[in-house]
């Protein structure tokens, strides 16, 4: 029979005192407390009920979308100009959003987007803010670049494979790199193969080859 | 394993007729009409050559390029590529009539690349096609089944200097004589060079950054 854990942090009789809050920085806005708030369950209980798991899924939401309306008042144009400051590919852009490169290049020139299209660029936008603001990850575009689990697969991929919030979840820490790829790219798995390595080859350039067994075996 | 099956061609092409960016450099997976492939005969073709083995020193293009054939062919369902049909990559709904076609792995032969640079480019495969085509090329050719992720791998810093390549020819247009020699020689500066750092992930977003600012830079002092 298993103990079930208290969900919430139960004070002895000698730590009674109503503790002090924290808030680090002051501008976190009514919806980031909010999310900090319902997101500390899922951090200390191992198995958070499905209501409480549905509270931080929505708070998230919330908070995404409330940094999305402020960023889908900025025209097309400048939100494309803000990613490209902060370092994204074209390509990775136009993946995310489920569209081609030339359409995003016609967007730079200012072509209209659709309501979803220009909707889902703001929350592209807003969801950098979110890194950068409420979890502190600096050089957002370099971070969604880099490989996951030892994976080829990135950020950009979930992203691009529709998982945000557990892209969230990940940056805040609650998650592991592999609990997210199980979650966003079920079959990612199917895509390791450990009898291959990529290594530098004598001329400079990369290269594929066989591992040899005990390597594998060691990987 | 099996090799992957056919792609969405939304998936499959980065771009299809008049999509073609003119000022993306012949690469890889790239279809062109009316090529002379020798021995062949003239006919839609396809670079297969390896980014690494065709451009030089100073982004020079070899004389030649490796290419295949590009011919009609039968829609076959997207599954049944992965385990058969090694000869061939499927390109659908490929322009200008928008039928099936394939790249014949086994019709290749040294078109001239001058000749490439001035023909026809019907569509651009992705980073995802270019994987694909490499994956049934290997297994063609030697019976080897190479995941398409470590192909992605080891090459994606390719993919990514020409992508980079592409916007700082588009960018520089009308305000540089030789945008690609410009290019070249920007993305070789530095030690480690900037180039050099494209092959670590975590390195192309700072990459791009700064190219974008030279960029800026560039289009203030020309004018």
């Amino acid at each position: 029979m298993t103990t079930a854990r208290p969900l919430h942090y139960q004070p002895t009789a000698t730590t009674v005192v109503a503790p002090l809050r924290i808030v680090e920085r002051t501008r976190l806005s009514d919806t980031d407390i909010l999310a900090r708030e319902v997101g500390v369950p899922s951090a200390d209980v191992d198995h958070p009920t499905e209501d409480v798991a549905q509270a931080h899924h929505n708070s998230l939401r919330f908070q995404l979308d409330s940094h999305a309306e402020a960023a889908a008042r900025k025209a097309p144009v400048q939100l494309l100009d803000h990613l490209a400051e902060w370092g994204f590919s074209w390509t990775s852009i136009a993946n995310v959003l489920g569209v081609s490169i030339p359409a995003v290049r016609k967007w730079r020139q200012g072509n209209p987007l659709s309501g979803e299209n220009r909707r889902n660029l703001a929350q592209l936008v807003a969801f950098v803010g979110v890194l950068e603001e409420d979890y502190l990850i600096r050089d957002s575009a370099s971070w969604l670049d880099m490989p996951l689990a030892e994976s080829g697969f990135t950020g950009i991929d979930v992203l691009a494979s529709g998982h945000i919030l557990e892209l969230m979840q990940y940056a805040a820490g609650r998650i592991n790199s592999h609990d997210l790829l199980d979650s966003a790219l079920p079959t990612w798995r199917d895509n390791q193969d450990e009898r291959f390595e990529v290594y530098e080859a004598p001329d400079g350039k990369r290269a594929i080859r066989m591992r040899t067994e005990s390597e594998a075996e060691w990987h | 394993m099996a090799l992957e099956p056919a792609a969405d061609p939304c998936r499959l092409y980065v771009a299809v007729g008049p999509e073609v960016n003119p000022n993306r450099p012949l690469f890889t997976g790239d279809v062109l009409h009316d090529v002379e492939i020798p021995g062949i005969g003239t006919t839609a073709a396809i670079v297969i050559g390896h980014p690494c083995s065709f451009r030089g020193r100073n982004g020079r293009l070899a004389e030649r390029t490796p290419v295949t054939s590009v011919t009609p062919h039968q829609r076959i369902p997207a599954h049944k590529w992965s385990n058969g049909y090694f000869n061939r990559m499927p390109l659908p709904d490929l322009p200008p009539t928008g039928d099936f076609h394939v790249a014949r792995l086994d019709l290749f032969g040294l078109a001239l690349t001058s000749e490439l640079s001035d023909a026809e480019r019907i569509a651009c495969l992705s980073h995802a096609g270019i994987n694909q085509l490499q994956q049934r090329l290997v297994f063609h050719q030697t019976r080897l089944e190479v995941p398409t992720t470590k192909f992605h791998e080891a090459f994606a810093h390719t993919y990514e200097e020409a992508d980079l390549l592409e916007e700082w020819n588009t960018e520089l247009e009308g305000i540089e004589r030789d945008t690609a020699s410009s290019f070249e020689s920007w993305i070789r500066e530095g030690e480690p060079s900037r180039q050099s750092l494209l092959a670590r992930p975590q390195d192309r977003a700072h990459i791009r950054r700064i190219m974008r600012q030279e960029i800026r830079r560039r289009i203030t002092s020309g004018r």
